[in-house]
């Protein structure tokens, strides 16, 4: 009785990615590959929105589809593939940031080099990669997720882990922040 | 610079962020003065949206396979549920079955058939303090402990006993010690109870019971009969006093003599409050 439930709930036609993620853990490699090549980009996006730089956002990509392909199995299906997805991408290139500028501080105190570092500049206004910069990395996030990847606050709200009302009420801030520091700049 | 209204200002950007040309010729007629801070953040909405980074020509670069070529198995979130409560479970028996090979709790039963509780009998000038035996032996009586032996060739005062318990009553340890040494008990009803913790081993019972006494506050008389009288220990100080201090109730008759221990004995009272000698 309850296989025959099992059955029919597996006939249900799922989305895209479900289909991809329930093939993969079935062994099949290539449906890994097909996850990559479909959010590579969106994931790139994030991660250099976050980072500010393509080396170090091309490495954290990396990073995120390897604990994506190493823990996939952890993926509990309730939310949409792309949500978890973001979120492992977010908090990854977080860290990421957060490593990379500890070992930049270090070879500066090594080399005694007091040079500050500048965005790399993004497709565009020079404007923005600047004011981006001076964001702090979460801030980014929202910025990033909104306005790059057009996600909705419920979708940012999932990535993000929290409520939808606090990420309105963070993105609202991290927008007036950015105006802020995007007039700055211009001046 | 003025500060723009905070229902505007969520106007402003709803409405930069759209890009909807309809959209942003109602807001300037509505709100002409708002205009210039409206094109400023259509410009700005643009540029950030423009801003976003796309991949190279080539596509992105081929993904490596993690080392460990195969994705790792994980439980469930929610089997940490029922594995912390199996968890739990399996340390609380481990706790209670080490307990009990440390300790093993020996509960025996309320009232054994060899220990006889005393009727309380009180005195009319105070309800509160059972009458002194009238029939409580002289110091002279010679103990008469040996003369009943049991049919084995040791008498059960002498028999060598173990007693090991945690926070039990006090009335339970001796009724443990009566069944195992073959000792019956009369325990005065007046006897406090108090939960006591004991480990006496490879001792006479006699000896347990008076170490008992001693720590606990009571008093063995011997009776006989593989018997003993129990009661509590009498307020030595009031004694002195001269004050009367009836703390052991009288004996009923066909109760057998007590035999009370040298005038050295700190555990007794040196005299019967209210004489007699039977």
């Amino acid at each position: 009785m309850v296989s025959t439930i099992l059955e029919t709930v597996r006939e249900i036609p799922q989305d895209e990615d479900a289909r991809y993620v329930e093939r993969f853990l079935s062994g099949e490699q290539g449906a890994f590959e097909q996850i990559y090549a479909k959010y590579y980009e969106k994931v790139y996006s994030v991660a250099r929105g976050i980072l500010l730089d393509a080396d170090d956002a091309a490495d954290a990509v990396q990073e995120i589809f390897t604990q994506v392909y190493k823990h996939l199995a952890n993926f509990d299906r309730r939310s949409k593939f792309g949500t978890w997805l973001f979120r492992i991408a977010v908090n990854r290139s977080i860290q990421f940031g957060r490593k990379t500028k500890y070992r930049l501080r270090q070879t500066e105190l090594n080399e005694q080099i007091s040079e500050e570092r500048t965005p790399e500049a993004l497709v565009g206004d020079p404007d923005i990669s600047v004011a981006l910069s001076q964001l702090v990395p979460n801030d980014r996030a929202l910025i990033v997720l909104f306005y790059w990847e057009e996600m909705s606050l419920a979708e940012i709200a999932s990535s993000l882990d929290c409520s939808e009302n606090a990420a309105k009420t963070r993105l609202y801030r991290a927008r007036e922040r950015f105006k802020v520091f995007y007039e700055k700049v211009g001046i | 610079m003025n500060r723009i209204p905070p229902e505007i200002e969520t106007l402003l950007w709803s409405v930069a962020e759209s890009g909807d040309d309809q959209a942003i010729n109602e807001f300037g007629d509505r709100y002409p003065e708002q205009r210039g801070e409206l094109l400023k953040r259509l410009g700005m909405v643009r540029q950030l949206k423009g801003a976003r980074p796309h991949e190279g020509p080539f596509g992105p670069p081929r993904f490596e396979v993690p080392r460990s070529s195969k994705p790792t198995f994980a439980w469930p979130k929610w089997t940490w549920v029922p594995a912390t409560a199996l968890l739990g479970v399996m340390a609380y028996a481990s706790y209670t079955f080490t307990l009990s090979v440390i300790n093993p709790v020996q509960v025996p039963d309320p009232i054994p058939s060899g220990v006889t509780r005393l009727p309380i009998v009180r005195s009319n000038n105070n309800q509160n303090n059972p009458v002194i035996p009238q029939n409580l032996p002289r110091d002279d009586d010679e103990p008469r402990i040996i003369e009943d032996k049991p049919e084995g060739n040791t008498p059960p005062v002498s028999k060598i006993v173990t007693l090991r318990f945690e926070r039990i009553s006090l009335h339970t340890a001796l009724d443990a010690l009566g069944k195992q040494s073959g000792i019956r008990m009369e325990i005065a009803p007046n006897l406090e109870d108090p939960d006591i913790s004991v480990n006496y081993s490879g001792y006479s019972a006699m000896q347990v019971l008076e170490e008992m006494g001693m720590k606990f506050g009571f008093s063995v008389f011997p009776q006989g009969d593989n018997a003993v009288l129990i009661i509590p220990e009498v307020d030595k100080k009031k004694q002195q006093g001269g004050i009367v201090e009836p703390a052991v109730p009288v004996l009923p008759e066909g109760i057998g003599k007590a035999i009370p221990p040298t005038n050295t004995d700190t555990r007794l009272p040196s005299k019967p409050s209210t004489g007699g000698g039977g």
